[in-house]
């Protein structure tokens, strides 16, 4: 027979089972946005969101994250914000002109896409850093234009 | 070599494990041979006399085994930073792989290692419940089991023990081809990201099924306490369900509990144990619900003589309101962590 302080030791046990998930998820909270693909803190000078119709949007800590968690889902983006790195302001991808160049945004994640608003910006970049404009097949986001 | 506090720690727990492994093993054959040659009760009560410093070595033992367990893991998270691109564990289980050096053995002595420590484990506590039930009898009816059992547990340590060593000891510098086509599939970063075991999705069925079999455990197992009459084909009812919910335990733990506690699509068990550790005390629940009920099997199984009929059920009962307090304990926090 199992004797009752065994029970009560039990009842005591699950009762800390409830709290230690309580308190971590507690303990973690923490307002700032994380990346969907590797959880690092978003640098909102790099920030990457994808929209869908279908869920919640994803918000990335740079394309190359975005690229990484795209390859992965059959989910068709609806809109892809990327953010300007030289005005700070957001642009759809697909008006923003990428490129990919020696510079690297993020030691952790390697990477190298650039992201600019205009042109000008991007070939200069380009120029300075060894870099190459990626545009049509090598856009980044190749199948964001067929969506529409 | 990478010598850093943990690997000290688990070099020390290596030689006492081999020591105290070796000790065990040539005691219990020197008891068991002097036990086999007894004839009379006066002759077992001596060679019973003796043992007791044995059996306390084993106990020992069984510590050292379950302390390298977590020391294990907590060796390889203090080797993630060793190296550029590797994340967490999961990267450092996969150094070695396709190198043409000594480092080539470290993911098979890595990959044995995980699954001796929980069988040590297992083992252990087999021989442990054995133990307990032999202590309950007046003429130590089991002792002869329980010398027995210290063969295969403690030759399994020592030789636990000498892979960890062996790991411990290899160097984990990578030598590879500098050049050629062959050598493209050597430096793909890809081997340090986990991947799913179930690429065609299933997800919702797999938690389904989970809750569904653990929870039937639990009603099961809670039934079979209240009701102290335990039969044969119960126990060994009880253990399939366990190695089924183990088997489930495993994949949802992979598929569904680390992306969703991680909150991004990484099928990584072992980031759980930087990010959410408490998620390690649900793991560690669900696996002594698992162990309890494989205990109780055995300490029903092994330990029924003439002499333990009265104190079998109790024992094999408070075994198994251990499996349900892990598995209680585990669904509670799986469920909790997932809700939140």
């Amino acid at each position: 027979m199992i004797p009752l302080s065994w029970w009560r030791a039990g009842l005591v046990g699950l009762l800390i089972c409830v709290g230690l998930p309580v308190w971590g998820h507690w303990a973690r909270q923490d307002a700032r946005p994380r990346c969907a693909w590797d959880g690092l803190v978003i640098d909102s000078r790099f920030r990457v969101v994808v929209d869908f119709d279908e869920r919640f949007p994803w918000e990335f800590c740079d394309v190359r994250c975005a690229r990484s968690r795209l390859t992965g889902d059959t989910l068709t983006p609806r809109e892809i914000t990327v953010t300007d790195e030289i005005s700070g302001e957001e642009l759809d991808a697909r008006r923003a002109v990428f490129v990919r160049s020696s510079i690297t945004t993020n030691r952790i994640t390697g990477n190298r896409w650039h992201v600019f608003g205009r042109r000008v910006d991007a070939e200069r970049h380009a120029s300075e850093s060894k870099g190459r404009l990626r545009e049509g097949s090598a856009h980044p986001f190749p199948h964001l234009g067929e969506s529409r | 070599m990478i010598v850093n506090a943990y690997a000290i720690l688990a070099a020390f727990l290596c030689l006492l494990q081999v020591v105290l492994g070796l000790l065990v093993v040539g005691s219990a054959l020197r008891s068991l041979r002097r036990w086999n040659f007894s004839s009379t009760l006066e002759q077992k009560q001596a060679v019973e006399e003796r043992t007791y410093l044995q059996l306390l070595l084993a106990l020992l033992l069984l510590g050292f085994n379950l302390a390298s367990w977590p020391v294990l893991y907590l060796l390889l998270q203090s080797y993630v930073p060793s190296w550029p691109g590797i994340m967490c564990i999961f990267g450092v289980t996969q150094i070695g792989t396709g190198s043409l050096g000594s480092s080539r053995h470290l993911p098979w002595l890595l990959s044995t290692l995980q699954a001796t420590k929980p069988l040590l484990v297992f083992l252990g506590g087999s021989w442990f419940v054995v133990y307990l039930a032999n202590r309950g009898t007046p003429n130590a009816a089991l002792m002869r089991r329980l010398l027995t059992w210290l063969l295969p547990l403690g030759l399994l340590s020592v030789g636990d023990a000498c892979c960890e060593a062996a790991y411990l000891g290899i160097p984990k510098q990578e030598e590879t081809l500098s050049v050629g086509c062959c050598t493209a599939g050597l430096v793909d970063s890809s081997r340090f990201v986990p991947h799913s075991l179930l690429e065609s999705g299933g997800r919702d069925v797999l938690t389904t099924a989970f809750f569904l079999c653990v929870g039937l455990m639990c009603t099961v197992l809670f039934f079979s306490i209240r009701r102290e009459r335990f039969r044969g084909g119960q126990l060994v009812g009880l253990l399939a369900g366990a190695v089924v919910c183990l088997g489930l335990g495993v994949v949802f733990l992979v598929e569904v509990a680390s992306p969703s506690l991680l909150q991004r699509p990484h099928y990584c068990p072992y980031d759980l144990v930087d990010e959410v550790p408490e998620s390690i005390l649900a793991v560690v629940l669900f696996l002594l619900g698992s162990f309890s009920v494989g205990w109780a099997a055995v300490v029903y199984g092994c330990g029924r003589v003439s002499e333990t009929r009265e104190l079998l059920p109790t024992l094999t009962g408070r075994v198994l309101f251990l499996g349900l307090f892990g598995y209680l304990g585990s669904l509670v926090m799986v469920s909790l962590e997932l809700a939140l």
